[in-house]
């Protein structure tokens, strides 16, 4: 199932940057299972699951703690291995150079010691990407996501939704064709959660980039997604799965409370995860 | 050596947002103890030979005339070599290899957790207690004073570098993992800069404990440097050299830690205000 092959890391990031369509960013997983130990006790984290996320879909994952949302990320990112099943992202081997995901993760994890101009082109820095271009890259990226002013600011000067903003650029910079992200909108206030929304949703778009969001607010689930799979605990599994309508690439947390569609599959939702 | 410490606790000066304040303001603190260190010898010269016994404690002009003359003579140079030299290189030798044991015992964490104690366990051993084995070993030259100064400085770097380099915040290790960073790069990008904060307060704790060391050596067993300096003067009760010797190596002392706060402002530069 894998388009291409590792090693070939420099193309690859030049392909999704011109924009060439192919078919990258694909996620199938296959009866995936995990499970840990927890003091001689066997934990099912997330039992046997099937997933399949087609290139440039938004798929939003919501359920309680425990239901094995970051669980399968973890597994998508390659930093878990399922203790059964199989996980294939089509753009790359797990295993190159260049990951063929961009995970954020729950944590604010910008480097202290640098500016988020050199944030941004860490990743690129990490391949070998000539400083000048990977340099001017970040700039760009970090232009497209509204902190083209606060490229020389370190981290600690930056406000919390800045951070988040750079984060998501630092994730997209390498142009993985899968982005993962685990709760990031949530310490953000509301003014400030609709505009990284917009963000998102315009530099996915442009991108092609499929994309996996975990959250807990079902309106956003709702407003940003093409699918909303709710999950439940003990064991983590997928309970039922929403397709949500879309409406020509205009999609907007605030559609929500306008548009009937959208309120009904946010009820049917709530009833979903709260009975 | 007041003067000295005064540099980087003055706030720094912003011509651009502070203004005139901001610059009168960081003249003023290192004006003020200038001020404060000529009065205290001031009122010390004053003292002395009216309430102080000069044979016992020597007056500023007494100090100061002496220290003019070993600057004349060479003295003042030909015993601070011996003891800067064994103090930079031994400091340089047990800081690096401190470094090069924490990276071990952080890469491979068996070995760490292994032997961590009983280099902690070195680090209770003052090896100035080995000076008389030390001494028959390497004989009256530099090498005692260096072996004594970089093992006080492996001991006590090790301890620093090892805390900061392991306790790098784990979510930043899976940000190396999520990048697919090597392992040297997980080293050299990521623990190294998170330590940053651990290997300079290592290195400013670890100086003047070689200093110490140094100077015992030099004191129970040697022919020259600053401690053979101080130990010479008292001997033969020249109460203006004993007090120069000590001022000179309290001098020299504060000034390389000076340099050393300097780096480390540059290395450090990254961190919010407060917390410098």
């Amino acid at each position: 199932m894998t388009v291409r092959a590792p090693g070939q890391d420099q193309d690859q990031i030049k392909v999704r940057n011109e924009g060439v369509a192919a078919p990258l960013g694909r996620i199938v997983a296959t009866a995936v299972e995990h499970t840990y130990d927890s003091g001689g006790r066997p934990v099912t984290a997330l039992a046997e699951t099937d997933l399949v996320v087609e290139p440039g879909e938004f798929v939003s994952l919501v359920g309680p703690s425990g239901s094995g949302k970051t669980t399968l990320l973890n597994i998508l990112a390659g930093l878990l291995t399922p203790t059964r099943g199989q996980v294939s992202i089509t753009g790359g081997a797990t295993g190159g150079k260049v990951p063929v995901v961009g995970y954020m993760t729950q944590h604010d994890t910008l480097l202290a010691w640098r500016t988020t101009l050199q944030n941004v082109a860490f990743p690129l820095e990490l391949y070998r990407v000539p400083k000048r271009d990977r340099l001017s890259r970040a700039a760009a990226l970090l232009d497209r996501v509204g902190l083209a002013e606060f490229g020389g600011h370190f981290p600690h000067q930056l406000s919390g939704g800045m951070r988040q903003r750079a984060s998501v650029a630092r994730a997209l910079i390498y142009g993985p064709p899968v982005l993962l992200l685990d709760e990031p909108f949530g310490a953000l206030d509301g003014a400030t959660r609709v505009a990284l929304h917009r963000v998102l949703l315009d530099v996915c778009n442009e991108l092609g980039t499929t994309v996996l969001l975990v959250t807990h607010d079902l309106a956003e689930a709702v407003s940003l997604s093409d699918r909303v799979l709710a999950l439940a605990a003990r064991p983590g599994r997928v309970l039922r799965e929403y397709r949500i309508p879309r409406r020509a690439g205009q999609r907007e947390v605030r559609d929500i409370y306008s548009a009937p569609e959208l309120i009904a599959l946010h009820n049917q939702l709530r009833e979903t995860m709260f009975g | 050596m007041t003067t000295l410490q005064a540099g980087p606790t003055a706030p720094e000066a912003r011509p651009g947002l502070r203004g005139r304040l901001g610059r009168s303001r960081s003249l003023a603190v290192p004006a003020l103890h200038v001020l404060f260190v000529a009065a205290l010898l001031g009122l010390w010269q004053l003292a002395s030979g009216r309430w102080i016994d000069p044979l016992l404690v020597a007056s500023p002009s007494t100090i100061a005339q002496r220290l003019g003359d070993w600057l004349g003579d060479g003295t003042l140079w030909d015993n601070l070599r011996p003891t800067l030299v064994a103090l930079l290189v031994g400091f340089v030798i047990g800081t690096i290899l401190a470094f090069a044991v924490a990276v071990l015992f952080t890469e491979v964490p068996p070995l760490g957790r292994f032997f961590e104690n009983y280099i902690l366990a070195l680090g209770a051993v003052p090896f100035v207690a080995l000076a008389p084995l030390l001494i028959i070993w390497f004989g009256l030259g530099l090498e005692p004073k260096i072996v004594v100064a970089a093992l006080t400085t492996f001991c006590s770097f090790f301890a620093n570098a090892f805390t900061g380099l392991r306790e790098t915040d784990p979510q930043l290790l899976e940000l190396g993992r999520i990048l697919h960073a090597s392992q040297r790069q997980r080293l050299t990008k990521l623990r190294f800069w998170s330590a940053m904060p651990y290997l300079t307060s290592g290195v400013k704790q670890s100086l003047p404990r070689a200093v110490f060391a140094v100077i015992v050596i030099e004191f129970l067993a040697s022919n020259k440097g600053l401690g053979y300096l101080i130990t010479s003067s008292g001997n033969n009760l020249d109460m203006p050299g004993l007090f120069g010797a000590v001022i000179v190596l309290v001098v020299v002392t504060q000034g390389l830690l000076f340099l050393i706060r300097l780096a480390e402002k540059r290395l450090l530069f990254w961190q919010p205000q407060e917390r410098r």
